[in-house]
């Protein structure tokens, strides 16, 4: 059955599900540019660009959540993979100075738990993000990356050990 | 190792980030009038194919040489009224007795020698 506000060319989304995904999809698009605000918006605009033309086809074989999450990776991957390298560099030579007021305890674990796992391999920062982050299965996480679930699980088991190594020091404080 | 804890750390801490996203409604308009503007764009472009493809046909049926002028029926149909032609006959072949190969003429020998070869 057909949605009153459903895409005229994707018939399975409907306007009010995607805008409840909205800023989810602005998060994941977010640290796929390298938390560059501008290129994310670009980003968010080009895949809805596709979603609202129906080349990017949602067939609910996947939720749409993970719908989405792909078509936002997939355009990241090909179209801005140069643009987000060369966001690095240049944040990377622009050190962040340290700011005035760091923020609660909290916000400056949280800081730091962010920072541990942006120092990942990419694809074991994107599985450690939809994960814990974005709230997916693993399987949902593999689909979203595309790569198998067994690869996921692989990625996904290095990133943990990777990233209890590099946070051994939070170990047993603020729990 | 128990691996619980990172578990935990992970799952209280790596929160999304606390940036706003733009409003859906103005995501939404400015992606639609980027798909306006690339239809147009791929309307404008097939356009201009259409035409140059119109145009290359034109020019290219312009140049064509033209074609060789075929042959003249009168003429051929005269030719094959006033020729005739007939099948080689048989009179070099052996039937008439004669071979020019069967009786190998004797050549003579030579037995003067100039400078060790026979002349």
């Amino acid at each position: 059955m057909r949605d009153d506000d459903a895409l005229d060319k994707n018939p399975h989304i409907s306007r009010h599900e995607l805008a409840a995904l909205h800023e989810d999809l602005f998060g994941w698009s977010l640290t796929r540019c390298d938390f560059d605000r501008a290129a994310a918006e670009d980003l968010m605009q080009q895949a809805y660009v596709e979603v609202l033309s129906g080349r990017a086809r949602f067939d609910k074989r996947s939720s749409l959540k993970t719908f989405l999450f792909a078509v936002v990776q997939t355009l990241a991957k090909s179209r801005y993979r140069r643009l987000a390298a060369r966001l690095k560099l240049v944040n990377r030579a622009a050190a962040e100075p340290a700011p005035d007021n760091p923020g609660t305890l909290d916000e400056q674990r949280s800081a730091r738990v962010w920072q541990a796992v942006r120092a990942l391999p990419a694809r074991q920062r994107d599985i450690t993000e939809l994960v814990f982050c974005r709230e997916l299965t693993i399987e949902q996480a593999a689909t979203v990356m595309g790569v198998s679930v067994g690869t996921g699980r692989v990625h996904y088991d290095r990133a943990k050990k990777a990233l209890a190594r590099a946070l051994e020091d939070l170990r047993g404080e603020g729990q | 190792m128990n691996d619980d804890w990172i578990d935990d750390e992970l799952s209280r801490s790596l929160r999304p980030p606390s940036e706003k996203a733009p409003a859906f409604d103005d995501t939404v308009r400015a992606a639609e009038a980027r798909l306006a503007a690339r239809t147009r764009r791929l309307r404008a472009g097939s356009g201009l194919a259409a035409i140059a493809a119109v145009v290359a046909v034109a020019i290219g049926l312009s140049l064509r040489a033209p074609e060789a002028p075929g042959v003249d029926l009168g003429i051929e149909e005269a030719l094959l009224t006033t020729t005739q032609w007939t099948a080689p006959s048989d009179v070099l072949l052996p039937a008439h007795e004669f071979d020019i190969y069967r009786d190998t003429p004797a050549l003579p020998g030579s037995t003067e020698a100039l400078e060790g070869t026979f002349l």
